[in-house]
């Protein structure tokens, strides 16, 4: 019926998932990194989705099948976050300034793990969908 | 005779697993935006307008064959579900992957039960047909 | 043409045996009007069976166990009623075979 079936929607929404999961580690892994590729401390990476939508291809406009372009959800942006680094007083530090503060990356890891479980929860239930649609293909395989 | 064997029941019944079918397209693509910022929820509302068709017919078992009338009403169903006619933004919600995840399970549920029933008046058919009941 | 339901065959009567005139039954034996009877039920049967798949299809029928129980008896009730009239065709035939 359309391009994109059910199975590539929920496939969408776990690849998604599975990169704020890969981002959330990637993150926590760097919460003490002082000398980031760029110079300065690590910055956290935020992961912005948005909705997929497909455009009609040619063939699929001349059957006037255009309302349903329905793809799942796709990463849009991996934005850096821009709030100022956490300052740490530690004045034997190489990294520190004249004052003797150390940046460190501005990342919480409360607010890490919140997202971990949140995408794992939702790749699960994209998982669950996948597994719907599988069922219902099998079920009209023995029409 | 061969084209409408299955009579109004059965045009039905298949126009209603091509809504279930799409239902679920909707389903996954809410589940898969779940968290998406500024995602409006989007639902399949279709039963109205096919119980509507289906009054319509009236009672009586002449009514229950169909008439090419009947028919191109189904055909035409058909063409405005693909084209996204039913499908409703809901723009005063959020997704809640809760309602998400039993309506998912409802509509497989349906879906199956769909095709079980049209497989036993399938059978019943053959019995006829064959003239025994294997 | 449409598949009617069952109620539009007709009534079937036992064979005229010509020249046993003496044995004929009395008029409207047993057996044809309880056939009619049962045929008359298969046809309810189907015909609710029916309209349940429809109301399932329309969402209109909650009770799935309902629908599923009403197709099966349809089912069952003609399977019964087809045995009964193959094996009325069956008797007849072997009866037409006789020699006299």
């Amino acid at each position: 019926m359309d391009y994109f079936s059910a199975m590539d929607i929920s496939a969408s929404g776990m690849t998604t998932q599975r990169f704020r999961l890969d981002t959330v580690a990637l993150n926590m892994a760097n919460a003490s990194t002082t000398r980031s590729i760029n110079g300065g401390p690590y910055r956290r990476q935020q992961v912005i989705l948005g909705e997929r939508a497909m455009q009609p291809t040619f063939n699929q406009m001349l059957a006037r099948e255009q309302g349903l372009r329905y793809a799942g959800v796709e990463v849009v942006q991996i934005q850096e976050d821009d709030s100022p680094p956490r300052l740490v007083l530690e004045p034997g530090h190489p990294d520190a300034d004249a004052r003797g503060f150390v940046r460190y990356p501005n990342i919480n890891p409360v607010g890490e793990m919140v997202i971990l479980l949140e995408a794992v929860r939702l790749y699960e239930a994209n998982v669950r969908a996948l597994n719907a649609g599988k069922e219902m293909a099998l079920r009209a395989l023995q029409i | 005779m061969i084209e409408n064997l299955g009579g109004v029941t059965s045009q039905v019944a298949w126009l209603a697993l091509d809504a279930l079918s799409l239902r679920h397209q909707v389903i996954s693509h809410n589940i898969a935006n779940a968290e998406t910022p500024g995602f409006v929820p989007k639902r399949l509302e279709f039963s109205q307008q096919l119980h509507t068709l289906v009054n319509s017919l009236g009672g009586g078992a002449a009514a229950l064959a169909g008439t090419p009338g009947f028919t191109h009403e189904i055909d035409r169903m058909r063409e405005e579900l693909r084209a996204g006619a039913f499908t409703n933004a809901h723009t005063d919600q959020v997704v809640e992957i809760d309602m998400e995840m039993v309506d998912l399970t409802a509509n497989v549920l349906q879906y199956r039960s769909i095709i079980e029933a049209q497989s036993k008046r399938g059978d019943l058919l053959r019995m006829a047909i064959r003239e025994r009941s294997v | 043409m449409a598949i009617e339901g069952i109620g539009a065959a007709s009534a079937i009567t036992p064979p005229a045996i010509p020249g046993t005139q003496a044995a004929q039954p009395a008029a409207g034996s047993g057996f044809d009007m309880w056939l009619q009877a049962q045929l008359n039920t298969v046809n309810d049967q189907i015909m609710t069976g029916e309209s349940n798949v429809r109301k399932l299809a329309t969402g209109e029928e909650g009770n799935l166990h309902e629908v599923m129980i009403s197709l099966e008896k349809a089912k069952l009730s003609f399977e019964l009623i087809l045995a009964v009239r193959n094996k009325s065709l069956e008797a007849y035939q072997e009866m037409m075979r006789m020699q006299i």
